[in-house]
């Protein structure tokens, strides 16, 4: 089973999300900033990452750039950045740092929902050509 | 006539008979002095050796012959004529005569002639004996000596400058004629030490002093001071002398020159005086300049703190819209999440589901209006529109309507409070003080980790009031503390929590426009506490006794 982990300060908002995913068939983890997130990869290997960027204590850029520094395992995790950050050098320096996709806070879940499928689709392909080598 | 006779028997030209010529000769040869001797007719009857030599002839070529013969026509008439008054009075004469030799020269003799007489055949016979003293080189050497003095006289009578002579003991003993039409004095009153009367009384003594020690030491004197005129003004004159010395080095005369210097002493002091003027002007100029450069200076520091400024709020601004779109984002992000939710859900709508989703979405709007609210508060604390009105009220009872509509929303914090030791009624704005605390509490809640303690203290201290609201919470940095009610100003502790940067900002406003004030402790990580101070006026708390 797919498990996505959510990383969001805001809690309403990342409840809303988790119900989505949920409703869809993920497993979800959750986590309210970066430094929660990143203790969450460790120890639970989700499939895919959706992040917040403004969060207290680590924020979602500082996620990302540990990852690729000191957590290289986790490196090809897809990350999709969830943001209330609308201007474009945001959106560019996340993209830059590697991650899957970029969106922006209110998000249109079918929008959402349309890139997690296809990182899931991905991974199960990636996971199925593994087994079959 | 007689003699003419003599004369012709022995040979044609005039002469004496040879035994007269031999006596003239025993006489006359070895005399002193060019001698000549003459007969009655001014006939050369005889010339000594010494007188030949002088005029460069022959004995023979001469004798019998006359001045005119040898002398241009003038000459020989003035000897003849003294050859006759000598004949005729028998009176010896001396006479200085210019006579020219045969080469053409001019030579001058002091001629003496005396009538003598020779014996002859026909008893004796007049003759003159003349005697020349040849006092050519004489003349000349005086002559010389006259030119070289005129010369002298006139270099000192025509020289620009007045010479002056002293003696060893420094007393004017002559000066030049310049003097007196320098001092309008006569001559004889510059001598001595007659000349220091006509000083200037400010300059005699130096002058006196300096004179009188050259003279003590033998040393160059040289100095420039003022001389009066003939018309009562004073010129300025350079003064120098110097001291001839004898074989032993004894100082025996000054010599001295004065030299009339007015003009340009008057262009010197003219040049100093305006030179001076000058580096004044300039020092007077180069401070202004510093002053002004200072200035300039200040004004530039002054302009760039402005800039700095400036660069600060418009970041602050910047930072500000930022963070605005976010926080209204965030709130519109949940509203949109529910709405898309109610629509997409694929289980039964249950009325539990439409609750919550109700909550979600009354919360995010009660969010937005606070956040409306305090951007409004904001606008018009810069526009200067925010009104107090005060009216005597609780803040007791304020302060616990706010903490308990906190603990309403922030169930995750405990607060606590103390709030017994507040008066009974103050002059406040009731709404504006409510949103000073609601602001307060609501960052304690903010930024202090799910499960510690606010506590919320009020007190009376004399005319003052006292709130404090603390926290546990994550603190601020020290450096942060001075700028925390600065507008837009966030704390590097509060990276990535939500919030405007306004609040604090209100809350210092709102306090102050109640006379009060408002202070912040903090330690980062361990917490911080706000300090409310409101005045109290005690007529109050009569009227509500």
């Amino acid at each position: 089973m797919i498990s996505i982990l959510c990383i969001d300060d805001e809690t309403e908002l990342r409840q809303i999300l988790v119900e989505e995913l949920e409703e869809a068939g993920f497993r979800t983890l959750q986590a309210s900033n970066g430094r929660e997130g990143l203790d969450m990869i460790v120890s639970h290997w989700p499939d895919l990452v959706i992040c917040d960027i403004s969060m207290p204590v680590m924020s979602g850029h500082e996620l990302l750039a540990e990852i690729q520094v000191n957590h290289p395992e986790f490196a090809r995790t897809p990350f999709i950045m969830l943001t209330a950050l609308a201007d474009r050098d945001n959106m560019l320096s996340g993209l830059q740092a590697g991650a899957e996709a970029y969106f922006t806070k209110p998000v249109d879940f079918d929008l959402l929902m349309s890139k997690v499928v296809g990182c899931v689709i991905r991974i199960e392909n990636e996971r199925r050509m593994g087994q079959g080598l | 006539m007689g003699s003419c006779e003599i004369d012709h028997d022995s040979s044609c030209r005039p002469g004496l008979q040879v035994p007269q010529r031999d006596l003239l000769k025993d006489l006359f040869e070895d005399a002193a002095r060019p001698t000549i001797i003459k007969d009655d007719q001014s006939r050369f009857l005889f010339i000594n050796s010494k007188a030949c030599e002088m005029f460069g002839l022959d004995l023979d070529e001469i004798l019998g012959r006359t001045d005119d013969d040898f002398l241009p026509a003038d000459e020989a008439a003035r000897v003849r004529e003294a050859d006759a008054r000598v004949l005729a009075t028998g009176k010896a004469c001396l006479i200085e005569e210019e006579i020219t030799a045969p080469d053409g020269s001019i030579l001058t003799f002091q001629t003496h002639k005396r009538r003598s007489f020779v014996p002859t055949s026909e008893g004796k016979k007049p003759i003159v004996v003349v005697v020349i003293y040849d006092i050519t080189e004489l003349r000349h050497a005086e002559q010389v000596l006259r030119a070289s003095e005129e010369h002298y006289r006139s270099l000192i009578e025509l020289h620009p400058q007045t010479p002056w002579v002293a003696d060893e003991e420094g007393n004017v003993i002559e000066v030049g004629p310049g003097w007196q039409d320098a001092s309008g004095r006569d001559v004889d009153e510059a001598m001595g030490r007659g000349w220091h009367k006509t000083l200037h009384p400010d300059d005699l003594p130096e002058v006196v002093t300096k004179w009188e020690a050259a003279v003590r030491t033998g040393t160059l004197f040289d100095m420039i001071y003022r001389i009066g005129t003939a018309k009562g003004r004073y010129r300025w004159y350079r003064n120098r002398a110097a001291p001839r010395r004898d074989a032993e080095g004894r100082v025996v005369r000054w010599y001295g020159l004065l030299e009339d210097v007015h003009d340009r002493q008057l262009a010197l002091k003219a040049l100093e005086t305006s030179e001076r003027k000058l580096r004044q002007h300039r020092d007077e100029l180069e401070k202004v300049v510093q002053i002004r450069t200072a200035e300039v200076r200040q004004k530039n520091i002054e302009l760039d703190r402005l800039l700095q400024h400036e660069r600060g709020i418009n970041a602050l601004q910047r930072r500000f819209v930022a963070m605005i779109s976010h926080e209204f984002r965030t709130p519109l992000a949940v509203i949109d999440g529910a709405a898309q939710r109610l629509t997409r859900t694929k289980a039964a709508v249950t009325p539990q589901f439409l609750e919550d989703k109700a909550v979600q979405i009354k919360g995010a709007v009660a969010r937005m209006v606070e956040l409306m609210e305090s951007i409004l508060a904001a606008g018009r604390l810069e526009m200067g529109t925010i009104a107090i009105n005060k009216e005597a009220s609780s803040l007791g009872v304020v302060l616990r309507q706010c903490i308990a509509s906190r603990a309403e929303i922030s169930k995750s914090h405990t607060i606590s409070h103390d709030l017994g030791a507040l008066p009974e009624l103050q002059m406040i704005d009731k709404a504006a003080i409510e949103r000073v605390f609601s602001n307060l509490l609501s960052n304690a809640v903010k930024y202090s980790p799910p499960g510690s303690q606010i506590h919320v203290a009020g007190w009376r201290d004399g005319r003052r009031v006292r709130v404090s609201v603390t926290d546990a919470g994550i603190g601020v940095d020290a450096d942060d503390l001075p700028k925390l009610f600065e507008p837009y100003f966030r704390a590097r502790s509060a990276t990535g929590i939500a919030g405007t940067g306004i609040g604090l900002n209100i809350v210092k406003e709102i306090v102050e426009l109640h006379g009060g004030s408002i202070s912040v402790e903090s330690t980062l990580g361990r917490g911080t506490t706000f300090t409310v101070e409101l005045p109290f006026d005690e007529c109050i708390e009569k009227q509500s006794a």
